[in-house]
Order: C-alpha cells, then sequence, then structure tokens
C-alpha cells in the first residue's frame, strides 16, 4: 500500500518531468533547426531561384508557391467556416443536427492528410482533368483548415452572451442582420484565431500537396490553372532531404525547414493573439 | 380611462417548456397611453409574458406558446412580419447592453436596418433622440467615442434611446431600473412618464414603490409550483390598499406594503 502522499508526490514528479520533457522536445527541435538552418540562410538564399536541382541558389520560388498555395487556402476556408459555424450554431443552435455536425468537423479533423491527396489526385488531377495545379492545392489545404477553423468560429458565437442576440432580435433585426452586426463582428478573432491555427499546420503539409499541386522543379509563377503547379517549401525539404547525402543539399535543406517553422511559428503566434482577445470581443469589451 | 384603445391583448395564453407549466392561462390587456405593470414573485414568468409579446420565444428552444395574442386586434403570429413587430413594440431589458463601438452605431442600431436616413438627417435624428431620454448633454461630444465608457444609468437610457429611434408604439420594460442607482432609477422613471403620453407601456418590475409611482394598471401574477397565473389585476391603488386576493395580500405584506400605501 503506497501511502496518498507518496502517490501525490510521484504524480506531481511525474508531471513535473512530462512538462519538462515536452520543452525539452520543443527547444530540441526548435534549436537544432535553428542552428542547421541558420548556416544555410542568406539574403541570396531567401531572394533567389533554386539551381543545380536544389544544391545551389535560393528558395524564392518555394517561398512564392507556399504563399500562393496558403493564401489561396485562406481564401477559400474563410467564407466556408464562417459558413458551417453560421448553420452550426445559429441556425442549428441546440438542435441535434448541430451535435451531428460537430461529429463531422471531428471526423473531417482526424482524416489522415494522404486521404486527401488521394482525393485530390483522382478528382481533380484526373477526373476533372487539371493535372498539377495550384488551386488544387489550395482547395485541398483549405479542407484541411475547414473544421479547426469551423469550430473556432462556432466557439466564437456560440459565446457571444444571450443579451445581445436578445437585444438585436428585440430591435427587429432579422436573423441575417444579427449575423452581420453582432455574430460577425463579435467573433472576428475566433475567426482568425481558427484560420491561423489551421494555417500554422497546412503550410507545412507535403502529402495533399505532392500529387495535385506542387513539383520539384521547373514551375514559377502559376499562368492559368490547368497544369500550372507551384513549387513550396516542404515538398523542397522532402526532396532535398533525400538527397542529403550530398553537404549541400542537406544544408539547403536545413534553410528551408528554418524558413518554414519561421511560417509556421508566426501562424501559432497570430492564434494565440487572435485567441487571446476572442474571449474579450465576445463580451463586447 | 376606458376610451383608450387597447394595443395588445392576450388571451388564455399558457407557455410550456417541455413538462413544465411557465404560464398558465394568462389574460390580459394592454392600452395605449397608459403604465401597466407587471408583479410577481420570482418564477412568476414575468418576462415570459413580455418575451411572447414581440414574439422572442419563438425561436427559444422546447418553449411552446398556446392561446391567442393580439397587437391592434390582430393575432402576433399573422399579422405581419416577425421584424415588423419588433418595430411596434420594442423592449428593454434589465441588464443595459451596450453594443461595441460607438454611441452613434448603437442608436442607430436597430434603425438603420427599417428607414432610410440621408446622412445629412442623421445628426438631427440622433440629437432628437437622445434629448428625448435627456442624454443630449452629456454625450453630444462624444457620439463618436465607445459606448462602453458610459455609466450603467446613461447606458440604460442609451438603451432606451436604441429602441426610441425604431419609434414603437409599445414598449417593453423588463425590470428596466433593477441594475441602476436611485438616481439613474429617478431619471428611468421620469423618461417612462413623459413615455407613456404617447406609448403603452409594459413594465416588469420588483420594485412597488415604483409601481405607486409610474403605473397606471397593475397586474399581479403568482407562481404556485413554478407556474405564473395572474391573481388579479386593477389599478394600484386599489390592488395596494384594498387586496381582494389572499395571495396579493401576503405578496404584499411581505414587500413592505406601508410604504406603497396611500
Ligand atoms: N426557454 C426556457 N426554457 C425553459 N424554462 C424557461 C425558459 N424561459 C423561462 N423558463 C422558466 O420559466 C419560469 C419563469 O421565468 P421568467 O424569467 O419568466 O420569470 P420572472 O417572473 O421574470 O422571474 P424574475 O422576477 O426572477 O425575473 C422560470 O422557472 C424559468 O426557469
Ligand atoms: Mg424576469
Amino acid at each position: 500500500m503506497i501511502s496518498r502522499t507518496l502517490k501525490n508526490q510521484l504524480f506531481i514528479t511525474f508531471s513535473r518531468l512530462s512538462g519538462f520533457f515536452v520543452l525539452a522536445l520543443l527547444a530540441g527541435v526548435i534549436g537544432v533547426i535553428a542552428v542547421k538552418g541558420m548556416g544555410a540562410i542568406s539574403f541570396n538564399f531567401i531572394f533567389s531561384p533554386m539551381q543545380e536541382g536544389g544544391l545551389s541558389g535560393g528558395i524564392i520560388f518555394q517561398i512564392a508557391g507556399t504563399i500562393i498555395l496558403i493564401t489561396t487556402a485562406l481564401v477559400i476556408s474563410l467564407p466556408l467556416a464562417t459558413g458551417a459555424a453560421i448553420v452550426k450554431s445559429i441556425y442549428w443552435k441546440d438542435t441535434r443536427q448541430a451535435g451531428a455536425y460537430q461529429f463531422f468537423l471531428y471526423v473531417l479533423n482526424g482524416m489522415p492528410s494522404i486521404l486527401l491527396g488521394v482525393f485530390g489526385f483522382f478528382f481533380f488531377v484526373k477526373f476533372l482533368g487539371w493535372g498539377k495545379s495550384w488551386l488544387t492545392g489550395g482547395i485541398l489545404l483549405a479542407i484541411m483548415i475547414l473544421p479547426v477553423a469551423a469550430i473556432s468560429i462556432a466557439g466564437g458565437m456560440e459565446r457571444i452572451p444571450r443579451e445581445y442576440i436578445d437585444n438585436a432580435r428585440a430591435l427587429g433585426l432579422s436573423t441575417p442582420q444579427i449575423i452581420r452586426s453582432v455574430y460577425l463582428p463579435q467573433s472576428f478573432s475566433s475567426m482568425l484565431s481558427g484560420l491561423f491555427l489551421g494555417l500554422a499546420r497546412a503550410v507545412g503539409e507535403t502529402a495533399p500537396i505532392m500529387f495535385t499541386a506542387t513539383v520539384f522543379a521547373g514551375a514559377v509563377w502559376p499562368d492559368g490553372i490547368i497544369e500550372n503547379p507551384v513549387l513550396s517549401l516542404p515538398y523542397h525539404i522532402f526532396n532535398l532531404v533525400q538527397e542529403s547525402y550530398d553537404p549541400r543539399a542537406a544544408s539547403n535543406a536545413w534553410g528551408s525547414a528554418l524558413v518554414l517553422m519561421v511560417f509556421a511559428s508566426v501562424f501559432s503566434m497570430l492564434t494565440i493573439i487572435f485567441r487571446l482577445s476572442a474571449h474579450e470581443e465576445a463580451r463586447g469589451s | 380611462m376606458t376610451n383608450k384603445q387597447t394595443l395588445v391583448e392576450l388571451n388564455h395564453i399558457s407557455v410550456t417548456a417541455g413538462s413544465h407549466l411557465i404560464v398558465d392561462n394568462v389574460s390580459l390587456k394592454i392600452k395605449e397611453k397608459s403604465v401597466t405593470s407587471l408583479v410577481g414573485p420570482s418564477g412568476a414568468g414575468k418576462s415570459t409574458l413580455l418575451r411572447v409579446i414581440n414574439r422572442l420565444t419563438d425561436r427559444e428552444d422546447g418553449l411552446r406558446v398556446e392561446g391567442q395574442a393580439c397587437y391592434r386586434e390582430k393575432c402576433i403570429y399573422t399579422c405581419c412580419q416577425v421584424e415588423d413587430l419588433r418595430q411596434y413594440v420594442g423592449m428593454v431589458f434589465q441588464k443595459p447592453c451596450v453594443f461595441p463601438g460607438s454611441i452613434e452605431r448603437n442608436l442607430l442600431f436597430g434603425v438603420r436596418h427599417h428607414k432610410k436616413m440621408n446622412a445629412s438627417e442623421i445628426p438631427f435624428f440622433l440629437e432628437k433622440i437622445l434629448k428625448q431620454v435627456h442624454l443630449w448633454t452629456e454625450v453630444k461630444d462624444r457620439l463618436k467615442k465607445s459606448a462602453s465608457i458610459l455609466s450603467m444609468g446613461q447606458k440604460q437610457r442609451l438603451c432606451f434611446a436604441r429602441v426610441l429611434a425604431v419609434n414603437p408604439e409599445v414598449m417593453l420594460l423588463d425590470e428596466p431600473t433593477a441594475s441602476l442607482d436611485p438616481h439613474s432609477t429617478h431619471e428611468i422613471e421620469s423618461l417612462i412618464h413623459e413615455l407613456k403620453q404617447e406609448k403603452a407601456i409594459v413594465l416588469v418590475t420588483h420594485d412597488l414603490v415604483q409601481v405607486r409611482r409610474v403605473s397606471d394598471e397593475l397586474i399581479f401574477l403568482s407562481a404556485v409550483n413554478g407556474t405564473g397565473r395572474v391573481v388579479e389585476s386593477g389599478t394600484p391603488e386599489r390592488i395596494f390598499n384594498r387586496p381582494e386576493q389572499e395571495e396579493t395580500r401576503h405578496y404584499l405584506s411581505r414587500h413592505r406594503i406601508e410604504e406603497v400605501k396611500l
């Protein structure tokens, strides 16, 4: 029989160790990428196109491609996620459908990203005949972001105190008018925090885009939709690591990884900032 | 008194939530140019009755409203769009609730959806309704500033102004002074006095002294086992001095009736 205090002590020690381990892991990963990556980073590396299959030159078009992909994803997922949240937390408020919808969003969120890639390949690349296209990548990443963003926006809308809704209804506003003047402005931060949380994850995804939207070399700016792939950071890293017996490839892979990490970290930070303000915003202060 | 027109009439209204009977068979009339007070213990369904009148109960889950409710002799469910009904029947709540944004945004919050106004009319309009609630001198220099910095009493007057901007004929007031200090309460009461010159007012309050001060009609509700019923109604003088029902007498005796007797 272990005494209660000993049990508590063990539990506390274990929690501390786990906490420390998680921090150490994070610091280790970031530290290694930062240290190794810094060696490759220079003005030229960021701002010039790659040469010799990535062994030299820079990653400007990988950065541009990644920005194109995530911007497209953002533009597509913003209205969809907002619409989904409106349906779930306003029109289906407190109904069984809302619960089912929530479940559906969680399932979508848990879907392995490779499956999105497979779906995208057969539907967009083959069936619609788009070939590899930045738009397919944007759409697939948008689907990845969608559930996280929708759940976050719905949460923001559900946190708005009932008095605001009652007052707006009592003033004779219709539901669409209330959506525009209460729900949307008072869940704006939740909207941004959800989108950035999704983006932080989507920006580094390789699986959904590798057969559908991105190539390793030979793409610059897209000038249409069909057969218009882009370069991208995750796919670039994926390929360079496979060549990394060559120290130049390894170094550039670390450099690209650092740039990608900066993207993801910025999105994560934006998520936190908007999440903090989301709680005040619902209350209208 | 009797030749005043009835604006709102409830006939045998019952409200149930699941198996809970909240309001049982309530009938009442709201007349123009008068203040009708609903008084009774907590849980008597006073707020619920107000919410029936402007159909705020509509989309509330599990609430069922039975009976007949009329506005100007037409059923509130068929006379007009619900948004129109709420323009004719405005409501002010217990807790002043200002929307994020400026005082001006708050004042125009409802009316801008109902009435086209030129940009040039707006300043005159704002001045008119702010003067109506005696808030003009206090806020005239900061209409573009956030409404959240106002005091509670000012916020509540802003809420009145926001409703008055829509120009309703009936105003439902659900404990409008319950969260205010005595001075602000007094200001709201004088406002109610002025408003009743042209509007029908339904006032829910726990303050019998207030009833005595502002109302023309008093409807007393009881709450037995969580169900609200009308016990008696009449002028406040009559009910305070000569209550007919035991329940009324009992309630009044617990609420320091001495102060409110004539
Ligand atoms: N949407 C709802 N669903 C279930 N029950 C409700 C709902 N709205 C009100 N009730 C119940 O109806 C009863 C009456 O509530 P109501 O708010 O109308 O009382 P009240 O007379 O205004 O009380 P108070 O003086 O405390 O404000 C309460 O028991 C409340 O729990
Ligand atoms: Mg109430």
